[in-house]
């Protein structure tokens, strides 16, 4: 739940509001780019493939990991419509 | 008069019914076919010759108590190995499959038995249907790829060894092929046809494909193995036309979009000439040629496809991965490590934008009867260690639209070339009539000159 949306319930049924961290939240989100960049996307399949296999396969697997980044980049930047759902079995 | 092992599924099918041939002839036609092509092309992984010629037999017995059982009774079809087959190995080309043998019949092989189908063998396939080469040759020139993942299935319906073999598409593993190996290909709506049984690469793109060299056979195969099976959960209760009939209704020419963007961008000079003459043929014929726009979301098209079949590898071969990854060929391999790294999140995100693009891309062939592109970048690359590019596939692979390859022409290598249509989601009728069309008008029966 947003915390406008919890405000606005709080009024609604008269509840007292409370601090439910929803600032700190804020703060930590404003950390994250609307989407994510390239940049952050490699980073974060880099530090998983050292993680799993170490620095050096990691290191091989570069050329791999950057085409990886650059799809899920790709797919992030389509306009998707809120309300569509994923399409496994079509 | 041909060889029995020259005919078509429908010319063989039509002898056996009429009288003229029987299904042990033609059997042991194919037999030989093998036996004499087999050291050149290694096409196939497993023929048992006795079954072969057992079941062939029991088809002739049937003909005489009670006529044929269906409409491919007594004809031989080939199975990629990655079909589960009762009691026969189905190895899918992998060491860590190597001994597998199932103890049922993928629901295709059984529809194709159920049809009076003699299953020929297991034809090679690439490392469980991914991008590393099998050793199938090329019957056009050696030195050039037969494609993948379908590669045995493709080469063994190029060079004649039988008249129909079943391959499937997760990228581009049906079409491409067929169109390197001069044969029709047909890879039809997602779910058309069952799974039940056939090892997947990415369950929510597999599609069991079609390799014949007509599109009249295309139509008798899709018959034979279409409809709902509840044992696979994403094939669901589609009514099944009579696909036949629905080319014999074709009434006059097409309406054909042409898609240049991207497809024309992508194609060698020579593609693309080669394109426009065919085009222009149809044109001629009567054809209503309309140039038409791929929609915005045809941009990420591609990287959903990839996203979403490198994690359902590594969901499915986590476990053989675990235990034993230095089995696996090193793309295999790749695909599976990638797919282990990549986040649920982006993951659901490459299928929403899935849902998508297939919205989108039905509104566009909407436009049409069917849509039109080039089935292939360039001929068959002279590189045996890829199995080509899938970008021309992948697109109606990942919005599951049926699509289907005809040969056209050869190029000045004498390599086969071949136009690619798709059309509407459960309307593969409308498909191969459109496509039983162009293949008159174009009149392209390709067979390779040192294998005829």
């Amino acid at each position: 739940m947003s915390a406008p949306i919890d405000q606005a319930m709080r009024v609604h049924y008269n509840l007292p509001l409370r601090d439910h961290g929803y600032n700190q939240v804020l703060v930590e989100g404003a950390a994250m780019s609307a989407k994510p960049t390239h940049e952050e996307l490699l980073r974060d399949i880099t530090d998983r493939a050292k993680a799993l296999w170490g620095e050096a396969k990691a290191a091989e697997m570069a050329a791999a990991l950057e085409r990886t980044a650059t799809e899920m980049e790709e797919i992030d930047r389509a306009m998707l419509k809120r309300d569509v759902e994923p399409g496994y079995y079509q | 008069m041909p060889e029995p092992y020259q005919l078509s599924v429908a010319e063989a099918a039509g002898e056996i019914r009429s009288g003229s041939l029987s299904p042990v002839e033609l059997a042991q036609s194919l037999l030989g076919r093998i036996d004499a092509l087999e050291p050149s092309l290694r096409a196939w992984v497993t023929i048992d010759r006795e079954e072969v010629l057992t079941e062939a037999k029991r088809r002739e017995d049937e003909l005489g108590q009670g006529g044929p059982k269906g409409p491919i009774h007594g004809v031989p079809i080939g199975l990629k190995d990655i079909y589960y087959t009762a009691g026969m190995k189905t190895a899918c080309g992998s060491r860590i499959n190597a001994d597998f043998v199932p103890d049922y019949d993928a629901t295709t092989v059984s529809r194709i038995k159920e049809a009076g189908g003699v299953i020929l063998g297991k034809a090679v396939t690439t490392e469980f249907a991914m991008g590393d080469p099998s050793h199938a040759i090329n019957p056009w020139n050696p030195a050039h790829t037969p494609g993948g993942s379908s590669s045995g299935s493709s080469v063994a319906v190029a060079s004649r060894m039988c008249a129909a073999a079943l391959g499937s598409q997760t990228g581009g593993s049906t079409c491409r092929p067929a169109a390197y190996n001069g044969i029709v290909g047909l890879k039809p709506t997602y779910g058309r046809i069952s799974r039940y049984g056939v090892v997947p690469v990415s369950w929510s793109l597999d599609t069991v494909g079609i390799l014949v060299r007509t599109v009249a056979d295309a139509a008798i195969m899709l018959q034979v193995m279409a409809g709902h099976d509840p044992q696979d959960p994403g094939c669901p209760d589609q009514p099944v036309p009579d696909y036949l009939e629905a080319m014999s209704r074709q009434n006059g020419p097409p309406r054909i979009g042409l898609i240049k963007e991207f497809f024309y961008d992508k194609s060698t000079p020579e593609v693309r000439s080669h394109t426009d003459a065919a085009v222009e043929k149809l044109a001629q014929a009567g054809a209503i040629i309309q140039e038409i726009s791929l929609p915005e979301s045809f941009a990420s098209a591609h990287s959903c496809q990839r996203i979403v079949s490198n994690v359902e590898a590594a969901a499915y071969h986590e476990e053989s991965y675990r235990d034993r990854a230095d089995e696996f060929g090193p793309k295999a391999r790749s695909s599976i490590e990638m797919g282990m790294l990549i986040p649920s999140v982006r993951y659901v995100q490459a299928q929403r934008a899935r849902r998508q693009f297939r919205v989108d891309m039905m509104a566009m062939v909407r436009e049409v009867d069917v849509v039109l592109t080039p089935a292939i970048q360039a001929p068959a690359p002279r590189d045996l260690s890829t199995t080509g590019d899938a970008m021309f596939q992948q697109p109606w692979t990942s919005s599951g639209l049926p699509s289907i390859v005809v040969p056209s022409g050869l190029s000045q290598d004498g390599l086969p070339l071949a136009i690619q249509l798709a059309g509407l989601p459960w309307d593969e009728g409308k498909l191969l009539a459109a496509a039983g069309w162009c293949e008159s008008v174009l009149g392209i029966s390709l067979s390779p000159p040192d294998f005829s």
